[in-house]
């Protein structure tokens, strides 16, 4: 489990590449950033002091961060590292970190970034383009095991204009070109130019930060300890200068999810995300009088808030290499077979939504009428019989439909497989076996381990499966939907392939004014919905943790994406 | 006898080579691997959370070259077997894919956690069912026996994975005893633990380390103490015991002396198998103590493919039994100077 990111709600407004902080410059038409204040220049004044524990799922592969490719080391790379801008959660705007300003071409190819003179490393020294320079060039040498992180920044180049000033040139921009570039961390030059082998170098675990926070202590498989830097360079800017209060970050390493459950309880930790189920049958279960609802009643409380952004979201996948699945009205039947109700109510206890989009269904990117419960699908078993008729499905009699496709008799039967250690998409699975067969469809289910399934799923040997994709704040559709991302293994497992939503996704990511993006995801979105190549199923709706009574904050906002979150916290005993 | 021993440490070679090529083959063909795994979470497939960016199908070939390249799976198996076999006799058994550091200095870092809870348990094992069994046996058909028996009946019928939650739950968390928690809820030491007393700090392992060996030892020592039970029961009653008590020798001599010592040999039986057991940690009491053992690190390199750690633990555990075979043999003619081996 990654350390949840808790941030405040508030309404998303989805810019893509920039805030509304910027202006154009008249004369060239570039668009240059200008400085407003944010939340965090009016966040209260707090005293700084006291330590925190975190749970946190396995230990991190490295503490570097162009190294990185696994979810716990990049858990702590918001403790140590800065990158030139970060992004404010609530309005998605973005705050100067280790850079005051930027300003990017009017051709959207050159994005140049000035930093602050102010920014030290943890040694003392500062942070200069030369940083940013070595920092890049590492990451691009084939020879260092940061393939990863390469793969993004192909075709880009960057250039150092003077000691505190960068810029990067984009061979084909696109809608989310600045906002990774933006969050691009560099390492210091000093502590690896001289290192005969930088994938083995000793300062990959011995981080030189210039975070707020300087790692202090590893034990492996135990903890990490974090102490914070009191001559941190960061206190002297408004943005930072209330926040990052807690004196010392621990975070124990707990690979058992229910261990890290009672330990919240007990106190050994200050903070936990639950599932939907910890959250049904413990916190406002059997655990009920252990959780006050506001840090003031007792040691624990429970934060429930709704979720705006997008959140990872569960699916059926057809795939269409199948005969079954190429029919948009078989596939609509399948949908109008699934209990959304049902499984909201059963197996993500009504803290799910039924999802609508792969956007983020409560996001600006979903089409607003699909946001209206009587314009989407729902458990409709006569529509479903209809359709399947309409499609050539007949009933001869036998358990199950029978439709002759090329002069050849077949039936409806299938396999659905997810995979084993994931109880919620199980208990999906039985759901729609039981509901499909009275509708004359058999579905065999079939588990498989995690590595087998992927194998079974990369190399298209299925017939529909039930899986889930992360949500993002900028979804670029073209990795999922695109009919050229079935290729080498893409995640176009299910091979679905409409021209016009190719044509569309071209245009979304060619776009860089927020708002006309929107409307074209939208329209993807409503194309999408209307072919059923996967059959949506459900949503996190609600934002569910557990906080120690030590951690307050003005606003809470729940966000997988960016990575401001335990920073916002502070303490208020 | 000397000669019996050389053959069996010859027999070492040639085990030892099946174990480790049958396991190399087996992982080698199970589906999937680190680098599908990576490439997964790259895509954000799972819904576990991962990156902001995209990866689109443009970048995957390259992609997944480089990582092959850099897990060191950009060889054929057979090539990657005998590379392995090669490294193995400079006692190279290569870097970890998931921390990229040498797959050694994983286990040498675990290898700790795992015996000190390993090696009290396995004493602990046979100091309560020697002298149990023992008491058992001499008191056959009393009450004290009928209620032990029973007991261990019970015991041994639940699963240790059983006993390490509910003691958990009733000793390490303030649900259930009245004045709180008597154990600190899992993990090996406390924050404090560098700062403290050599005293204190054998004091802090033992309450960290109390429960997981009690849990571990439930199911061995049950068996063995009735092993041990009717091993002696058989014994006490043969001819050779009637004549010690016939030459007039106290009790004590007759018990201790000659009796035990015959009566000990079938609890020799899992002495080796149990050294295997104490280099390959638990993989069901570590994970529920969050004790980051060797148990622990099995089973996440076997999650994640992490094949030279695997191989790694797997060439260890082998070598472990097949010495502890040996020592089994060896501590028979310890026990029972009757045995020869030819």
């Amino acid at each position: 489990m990654k350390i949840k990111k808790l941030f405040f709600v508030g309404l998303l407004l989805f810019n893509s590449f920039t805030s509304n902080s910027f202006a154009i410059d008249e004369k060239t038409q570039d668009i240059k950033y200008i400085r407003k204040p944010s939340f965090y220049d009016k966040m209260l004044n707090t005293k700084k002091g006291g330590s925190l524990h975190f749970p946190l799922g396995n230990d991190p592969k490295v503490m570097n961060p162009i190294l990185s490719s696994d979810t716990e080391s990049s858990s702590i790379e918001q403790f140590l590292w800065m990158s030139p801008f970060f992004l404010d959660p609530e309005t998605l705007d973005y705050i100067p970190a280790l850079a005051k300003s930027y300003t990017i071409s009017a051709d959207k190819k050159n994005y140049t970034f000035v930093l602050y003179e102010k920014a030290k490393w943890q040694d003392g020294s500062p942070v200069t383009a030369e940083d940013y320079k070595f920092t890049f060039d590492t990451m691009m040498n084939p020879k260092i095991h940061s393939a990863a992180l390469r793969s993004y920044y192909d075709g880009i180049t960057l250039k150092i204009d003077n000691k505190y000033q960068i810029t990067f040139t984009v061979l084909e921009p696109k809608f989310d070109t600045f906002d990774f570039l933006s969050r691009y961390v560099p390492i210091q030059k000093k502590q690896f130019e001289s290192s005969k082998d930088f994938n083995k170098d000793k300062g990959i675990m011995n981080p030189i930060s210039n975070g707020p926070y300087i790692m202090d202590k590893y034990k492996r498989g135990q903890n990490i300890t974090f102490i914070r830097n009191k001559n941190w360079w960061g206190y002297e800017l408004s943005q930072f200068k209330n926040r990052f209060n807690v004196d010392e970050i621990i975070l124990d390493i707990i690979p058992e999810p229910n261990l890290s459950y009672e330990k919240f309880v007990k106190g050994d930790i200050d903070h936990m995300s639950f599932t939907a189920e910890q959250w049904n049958t413990k916190v406002i279960g059997i655990d009920k009088d252990k959780y006050g609802s506001s840090p003031k009643e007792k040691n624990i409380w429970a934060l429930k808030t709704q979720n705006k952004s997008a959140k990872p979201y569960t699916y059926i996948g057809w795939n269409f290499k199948n005969p079954l699945f190429q029919d948009v009205k078989t596939r609509k039947a399948l949908s109008y077979l699934v209990d959304y109700k049902k499984i909201i109510e059963k197996v993500y206890f009504n803290l799910f939504t039924q999802c609508v989009s792969p956007f983020g269904t409560f996001t600006l990117n979903t089409a607003p009428e699909l946001r209206q419960k009587n314009n989407i699908i729902s458990y409709d078993r006569a529509k479903a019989v209809k359709l399947l008729k309409e499609s050539g499905w007949k009933n001869d009699g036998s358990q199950t439909l029978i439709k002759e496709v090329n002069g050849k008799k077949i039936p409806f039967e299938f396999t659905l497989e997810t995979n084993t250690g994931n109880p919620a998409r199980m208990k999906i699975a039985e759901i729609i076996k039981e509901d499909f067969k009275s509708a004359g469809i058999k579905v065999n289910i079939k588990t498989a381990e995690w590595n087998t399934f992927l194998d079974d799923v990369d190399n298209r040997r299925f017939d529909a499966v039930i899986l889930a994709w992360t949500g993002t704040i900028f979804p670029n559709p073209k990795q999922i939907w695109h009919s050229s991302s079935e290729k080498n293994q893409g995640s176009n497992f299910i091979s679905y392939n409409n021209p016009k939503i190719d044509d569309l996704i071209h245009r979304a990511n060619s776009e860089f004014d927020p708002k006309k993006r929107n409307t074209i995801m939208q329209e993807i979105n409503r194309i999408i919905y209307e072919d059923q190549p996967y059959t949506f199923i459900a949503e996190m709706n609600y934002i569910l943790e557990g906080l120690s009574s030590k951690i307050s904050s003005e606003r809470w906002v729940a966000n997988y994406e960016t990575a401001a979150a335990n920073d916002l916290f502070y303490l208020v005993k | 006898m000397r000669n019996y021993f050389i053959r069996r440490f010859l027999a070492i070679i040639p085990m030892f080579f099946l174990m480790t090529t049958t396991y190399f083959c087996i992982q080698n063909y199970l589906p999937g691997g680190p680098v599908q795994e990576a490439i997964a979470r790259l895509k954000g497939m799972g819904g576990d959370g991962g990156t902001s960016r995209t990866l689109n199908a443009e970048d995957l070939q390259k992609l997944t070259h480089e990582l092959e390249v850099e897990y060191g799976l950009d060889k054929p198996a057979v090539t990657r077997y005998f590379i392995w076999l090669k490294n193995i006799l400079t006692l190279n058994f290569g870097d970890s894919i998931t921390t990229r550091s040498p797959a050694i200095d994983q286990i040498i870092e675990r290898l700790p956690i795992s015996l000190s809870f390993g090696i009290p348990g396995f004493f602990l094992t046979y100091l309560i069912a020697i002298p149990l069994g023992v008491m058992m046996a001499l008191r056959d058909g009393s009450r004290f026996d009928a209620i032990s028996s029973f007991l261990l009946f019970v015991i041994y019928s639940i699963p240790s994975i059983v006993f390490a939650v509910i003691f958990l739950l009733i000793f390490c968390t303030d649900r259930v005893l009245p004045g709180g928690a008597w154990f600190p809820l899992g993990g090996f030491r406390s924050d404090n633990y560098e700062s403290l007393s050599s005293v204190a700090k054998l004091f802090d392992l033992g309450r960290h380390l109390f429960l997981p060996v009690l849990a571990s030892i439930i199911g061995n020592f049950t068996v063995y103490t009735l092993l041990q039970k009717n091993s002696m029961l058989e014994v006490i009653r043969a001819d050779y015991i009637r004549t010690a008590r016939a030459k007039g020798l106290s009790e004590n001599a007759v018990i201790f002396k000659h009796a035990l010592r015959n009566a000990l040999l079938p609890l020799m039986v899992g002495f080796g198998a149990l050294l295997g057991t104490f280099l390959g940690g638990s993989i069901i009491i570590e994970p529920i103590f969050g004790l980051p053992g060797i148990g622990v690190l099995s089973l996440q390199s076997l999650a994640a493919r992490d094949f030279n750690v695997i191989m790694a633990i797997v060439v260890l555990q082998s070598l472990a039994i097949l010495l502890g075979q040996i020592l089994n043999d060896i501590v028979y003619v310890i026990v029972d100077p009757r045995i020869e081996y030819k």
